[in-house]
């Protein structure tokens, strides 16, 4: 029983994620993260204090 | 009877690696900053093209308590993009990309070579969730700064370094959290020779993501007892020093899937969609004529 459960799982979570992925994109989440990256990120070089 | 000879594209992970290394870090792509690359490859990197999810996260985190001061509602601040990436690689391959695409990975890989491959401890495994909840998540939240980046050594090799080399300019702001960040990279490099992929094994927070849905992901690892000799070959292999008999699909697994070298054919992955049973070709079958290479030794 359980293990046919475990068999519907990554369809249910591959769904959410590919959910998750299409509102965040029309939310304008691609924009934010894709400014970020074009963002010298000072904590990953460790500059300053 | 079906051919037990392990695949050969299980021998092609460390060409795989390097590739997924030079694509993640390929100059002339640096427009794809908005995806992020579902393994640890600092976006502070001069030649990185993608995000790191990792970053992403807590960025995310840290300025969400901003937003929620300024009356965001909470699903607002939920980084559905980012998750939902994360989620996407994690529901259909599990743990793998650590295993096949991340570059520090690969880098643990090679410098394990070296030394005794010790194996790290079993309850040093769950320190992962604590580094994901505490580092990447509520500490971001309450200081609205990236904690974990600032103390991560993949930014100190691949942004710490090479970056005051090409901009002078940045040498100037070098201060105490910069030795910090080298003295832990430097520590992580000794680790890595001792144990067998500590980063991944005790640190690393994206892996700890990926662990939530490995069990359960579209690419499973199937473990055949009947076939199983006991002969060590897969324990020995296994890069996270698990012992695959006993701990097939673990959350400490990488798939890299070098416990399917296996030459008896006891450990085979599938995809789900996969039959499996005693007619299929990964079903139970009885254990025949033993490799000559197959050697009982441990390293």
């Amino acid at each position: 029983m359980r293990k046919r459960l475990s068999r519907w799982i990554w369809p249910v979570l591959t769904v959410l994620a590919v959910a998750g992925i299409v509102v965040g994109a029309i939310r304008g989440d691609f924009e934010v993260v894709n400014r970020w990256g074009h963002t010298l990120c000072t904590s990953c070089i460790g500059l300053g204090k | 009877m079906a051919d037990r000879r392990p695949s050969r594209w299980l021998y092609s992970r460390r060409w795989v690696q390097l590739a997924s290394f030079v694509f993640a870090n390929s100059f002339f792509l640096s427009r794809f900053k908005g995806f992020c690359y579902p393994v640890l490859n600092c976006w502070a990197c001069p030649s990185s093209n993608f995000s790191c999810p990792i970053g992403a996260l807590q960025n995310s985190s840290s300025s969400a308590r901003l937003a929620l001061r300024g009356d965001a509602p909470w699903h607002a601040v939920i980084p559905v993009y980012v998750l939902g990436t994360l989620l996407f690689f994690s529901a259909l391959f599990g743990r793998m990309m650590c295993g096949w695409l991340c570059p520090f990975g690969w880098f643990q890989d090679l410098l394990g070579k070296l030394g005794p491959r010790l194996r790290t401890a079993r309850w040093a495994r769950y320190l992962r969730y604590v580094v994901l909840i505490g580092l990447v998540l509520i500490i971001p939240y309450f200081t609205s700064e990236a904690w974990f980046s600032k103390l991560c050594p993949m930014g100190a090799l691949e942004g710490g370094i090479p970056q005051p080399l090409l901009h002078p300019e940045l040498r100037s702001q070098i201060g105490l959290m910069w030795h910090v960040k080298m003295v832990i990279l430097v520590v992580t490099i000794v680790a890595a020779i001792i144990w067998r992929r500590p980063f991944c094994s005790v640190i690393c927070p994206l892996g700890a993501i990926f662990s939530l849905a490995h069990r359960w992901s579209a690419w499973r690892i199937d473990y055949n007892r009947e076939a199983c000799t006991d002969c060590m070959i897969c324990v020995n292999a296994c890069p996270q020093g698990i012992d695959p008999r006993k701990e097939v699909n673990s959350h400490a697994c990488v798939g890299c899937l070098e416990c399917e070298k296996c030459p008896f054919g006891a450990i085979r992955s599938r995809p789900m969609w996969q039959r499996v049973g005693p007619d299929a070709p990964d079903g139970p079958r009885p254990v025949q004529d033993v490799p000559a290479h197959a050697s009982t030794q441990g390293d």
